[in-house]
């Protein structure tokens, strides 16, 4: 063998590049921000790329053990990396651990169906003209648990969510929404237990005399200012909700019991304008009839949340939700494909926007799967990412995630079993399966 | 600074509020599995194992009280030995009280090197035993045959006393039984009740020979000729062996030659449909030469596509365990079933072919009774069912006034009474109630 020079060694050090370690150290080298496990609570969704071990998390455990701020999470990723699998494998795994929770899926694809039918839950497939109603109005057993200005103040909020959809605004002015106000009072105290939307509409065509006295005002003068919520409900009533949102439930669910529901909105996803609507009054109805009661976890989804988080009044309807919905144990998951096309949705900068990005930065739990190189720098600026975790978003592979849980990061390696795909895949329609 | 951190185990099982975890140990003898309990919680801390247990395998399950499938002992096997610090005490046992809190159940997590996620029904699914016998709360399993030296075999077993893991060990047996022999289940038996010394049972394990050994042993033991009424008999091939079509003998008759034969009656008339189900004193006459007493499980009638009545059991479902199938749909090569929980409060579920065992089939002798059967109790037909019945099967396709009932199409004839053909010929005898039972000779 001929003599090597050394030189060339001399020159390099034996080192690791920066932000490359043994996974094992890594939680040593970067104390509070890689964990070296998040511990075993939870269903297992896969194996902890950098604790090493198991991944488990439940996003009530999360909360309890005092992990996250709130009990709300968002998933997001571009097409075709897992998400929707990944949302469906811990609700799947999740439901042997909390029997008792009870789960709402808000499932613009109807991709929710069959793991829905797997696990006993009903299944409500809404449709325009169809005959499986919701009344967004109606508070199920809350009615007998919740204060009577609790119960007002959620109706109006569903209300005036509503109205504003279907005006295109983002908010209704304080003249509006003080009529629904006293509207939807006067139709309760009238005895009217679950009011609907064709209640409010009759009220609204021939208003009493007392609705005026208490609005202070004429009843020519009101006559004026109800006309566009008039319009609006009457809109809805005869044509946006109609046989979905029209008349009284017709769904006899035991809330009590009953654990859990998919509301497939598949049928109306052609119609952009109802879908929102249908979206905001299934949350709402469902957020009223689980109103007040603590005795049972409650964990709504809303899948596709894109259609919804690109309306500001959904957008700010779900945040009230979320920030109501924990004094009665309910969590939220919010599940979108990348945040940079929810971002191109809107005017950037807009109220609606921020309103979006604000729903998605208070999120404590936070799950991106591969994210583009364009939509790298924003959720950099926005959702607090290093610089490492964002670059590395990039070279996610299908069913790779970065778990944000509070303080803590995760790279998960999701693993979905064989028998988990009849009820997690979302390409039936493609593959024929 | 922080310890290194510890090394992933090599299985890993989810139990309510706490979790196994089985490691392999060192040891010049059989090999040591150890198996620790842990407290769930987010903590990232080291945490204190709650409970502590190192034993060979069959041991390990006596103390633990439940099953470490074959595939899960092999994984520990797999994994790096781990230094114990003490050899394993002499039998003990997990706290009665903690064995069924800390029990696996078919829902839980498992987690394993190479097979990913996995529930421990699964595992137990994909792992069963060669054969299985049960009686009440009695059960045994032949879990493995292993060829041993010269003329010999080894049979794993494991015995269940009053629904409680008693027994798992390892016994030499002949070479000539097979895990169909019923002698060999009588082997298993005698040993797991009188063939071990005292002294390497705990408490609990002699507690429970002595309480229900006895029991279990006459209702194995093999009946002296004439086989007394209630005696479980198998009607035999023309190869000599027993078949899996299972009878129960209900009188003896001497003919004037003195030949014995039997009154029997079908087993398998015990599942819907069955044209003697509602007729417990039919019975068939059969020679003596053609039956033999059986240990094996009651001719079930499971076909590969089951149908309106058929009794199954989930692998894992959180909230199912035992229903009754109700419904049937084809979805792409895989069967799926609408299922009725045994606990009526609970909602139906549809669940994929592979997502369950079944435990008996149903019996309808055509299609026209079992629509009607189905319209009786309020089972309309859906669109993408499959009806299946002895002699045929018909879809169920959209029509313009909703779901219509397609075409039938024929399969394999098969006897009438027995759900599958046999060499022998036989006929039914009307019940001694005077009913008559119009069944059409195959």
């Amino acid at each position: 063998m001929g003599r090597r020079s050394t030189a060339g060694f001399a020159r390099h050090r034996l080192t690791l590049p920066r932000d490359l370690a043994t996974t094992a150290h890594l939680c040593v080298l970067y104390p509070g921000r890689i964990g070296a496990r998040l511990g075993v609570a939870g269903a297992f969704l896969g194996g902890n790329r950098l604790g090493g071990g198991g991944f488990f998390f439940d996003l009530h455990e999360a909360y309890r053990e005092g992990l996250v701020q709130g009990p709300n999470m968002v998933l997001c990723g571009a097409g075709a990396y897992g998400k929707s699998a990944i949302a469906k494998t811990l609700v799947y795994r999740s439901t042997a651990l909390t029997p008792t929770r009870f789960t709402a899926v808000l499932d613009p694809k109807g991709e929710w169906a069959r793991l829905g039918e797997a696990l006993g839950w009903a299944v409500l497939r809404l449709r325009h003209g169809g005959d499986v109603r919701v009344n967004p109005f109606d508070l199920g057993p809350a009615r007998a648990a919740a204060a009577d200005e609790d119960l007002l103040a959620h109706r109006v909020g569903v209300a005036a969510a509503l109205v504003a959809i279907a005006t295109n605004r983002t908010n209704l002015p304080a003249g509006e929404r003080r009529i629904l106000h006293e509207s939807l009072r006067l139709l309760t105290a009238a005895g009217t237990p679950d009011p609907t939307l064709p209640d409010l509409r009759r009220l609204l065509a021939e208003p009493p005399a007392s609705l005026a006295d208490d609005l202070n005002t004429t009843p020519d003068e009101l006559a004026d200012r109800r006309r566009p919520l008039l319009d609006a409900v009457a809109l809805l009533v005869e044509d946006d909700l109609r046989g979905i949102c029209d008349t009284a439930t017709s769904v006899d669910l035991d809330w009590a019991r009953a654990p859990g529901l998919i509301v497939d909105l598949s049928a109306l996803l052609s119609r952009r304008r109802t879908l929102r609507l249908v979206l905001a009054a299934a949350a709402g109805w469902l957020q009223g009839a689980m109103y007040g009661s603590r005795d049972r976890h409650k964990l709504t989804i809303v899948d596709e949340a894109w259609m919804a988080l690109e309306d500001l009044a959904i957008t700010r309807f779900l945040q009230d939700q979320w920030r109501l919905g924990r004094q009665w144990g309910a969590a939220n998951i919010l599940i979108t494909h990348a945040l940079s096309d929810l971002r191109s949705q809107v005017d950037d900068g807009s109220a609606a926007a921020k309103i979006a990005e604000g729903l998605l930065t208070t999120t404590s739990v936070r799950v991106f799967l591969h994210q583009n190189p364009e939509q790298i720098r924003g959720l950099l600026a926005d959702l607090g990412l290093t610089s490492t975790e964002a670059t590395l978003l990039r070279s996610l592979q299908p069913f790779q995630a970065l778990w944000k849980v509070g303080t803590q990061s995760a790279i998960v390696d999701h693993v979905v079993a064989p028998w988990e795909w009849d009820l997690c895949d979302t390409d039936h329609a493609m593959t024929g399966s | 600074m922080s310890s290194t951190p510890k090394p992933s185990p090599p299985v890993f099982i989810h139990v309510d509020g706490a979790y196994w975890e089985l490691h392999h140990a060192r040891s010049a003898a059989s090999p040591i599995v150890v198996a620790e309990l842990y407290p769930t919680g987010t903590r990232t801390e080291p945490v204190e194992a709650t409970y502590r247990v190192a034993a060979p395998r069959w041991r390990l399950e006596e103390s633990l009280g439940f099953v470490i499938p074959e595939s899960m002992y092999q994984a520990v096997l797999a994994a790096p030995a781990q230094t114990i610090d003490a050899a394993p005490a002499a039998a003990n046992d997990f706290p009665s009280a903690d064995r069924d809190r800390w029990r696996p159940t078919r829902t839980s997590p498992v987690l394993m090197p190479g097979a990913g996620f996995a529930t421990y029904g699964r595992i137990l699914h994909d792992n069963a035993p060669l054969r299985t016998w049960e009686d009440g709360s009695h059960r045994i399993e032949i879990v493995s045959l292993t060829a041993g030296p010269a003329a010999a075999q080894a049979v794993s077993y494991r015995l269940w006393l009053d629904s409680d893991l008693t027994a798992a060990d390892n016994v030499p047996v002949s070479q000539e039984l097979d895990a169909e022999d019923d002698e060999l289940v009588r082997q298993v038996a005698a040993h797991a009740i009188t063939g071990r010394a005292p002294s390497t049972l705990t408490a609990r394990q002699q507690s429970a020979v002595a309480a229900h050994g006895k029991d279990l042993l006459r209702s194995i033991a093999l009946p002296a000729s004439p086989y007394p009424q209630g005696t479980r008999v198998a009607l035999v091939g023309k190869d000599g062996r027993p078949t899996d079509i299972t009878v129960t003998v209900t009188d003896t008759i001497t003919d004037a030659n003195g030949a014995t034969w039997y009154a029997v009656h079908p087993e398998i008339s015990r599942i819907p449909g069955h044209p003697l189900r509602e007729h417990p004193d039919a019975f068939l006459i059969l020679s003596a030469d053609d039956l033999v007493p059986t240990l094996q499980a009651p001719s079930s009638g499971i076909e590969p596509i089951l149908s309106y009545g058929s009794r199954v059991r989930t692998i894992d479902h959180h909230t199912v365990t035992t229903g009754t199938v109700v419904r049937t749909f084809a979805r792409a090569d895989v069967p799926w079933y609408e299922i009725q929980a045994d606990d009526l409060a609970e909602s139906t579920v549809r669940l994929s072919a592979q997502d369950i065992e079944p435990i008996s089939g149903s019996f309808w002798p055509s299609i026209d009774d079992l629509v009607a059967t189905r319209t009786e109790a309020g089972i309309h037909l859906q669109e993408g069912e499959v009806l299946v019945s002895l002699s045929g099967f018909a879809t169920v396709d959209a029509g313009p006034q909703g779901p219509v009932l397609g075409p039938e199409r024929e399969l394999p004839p098969r006897d009438p009474v027995l759900g599958q053909v046999w060499s022998h010929s036989h006929r039914v005898e009307p019940s001694s109630a005077g009913t008559e039972v119009e069944i059409e000779p195959l």
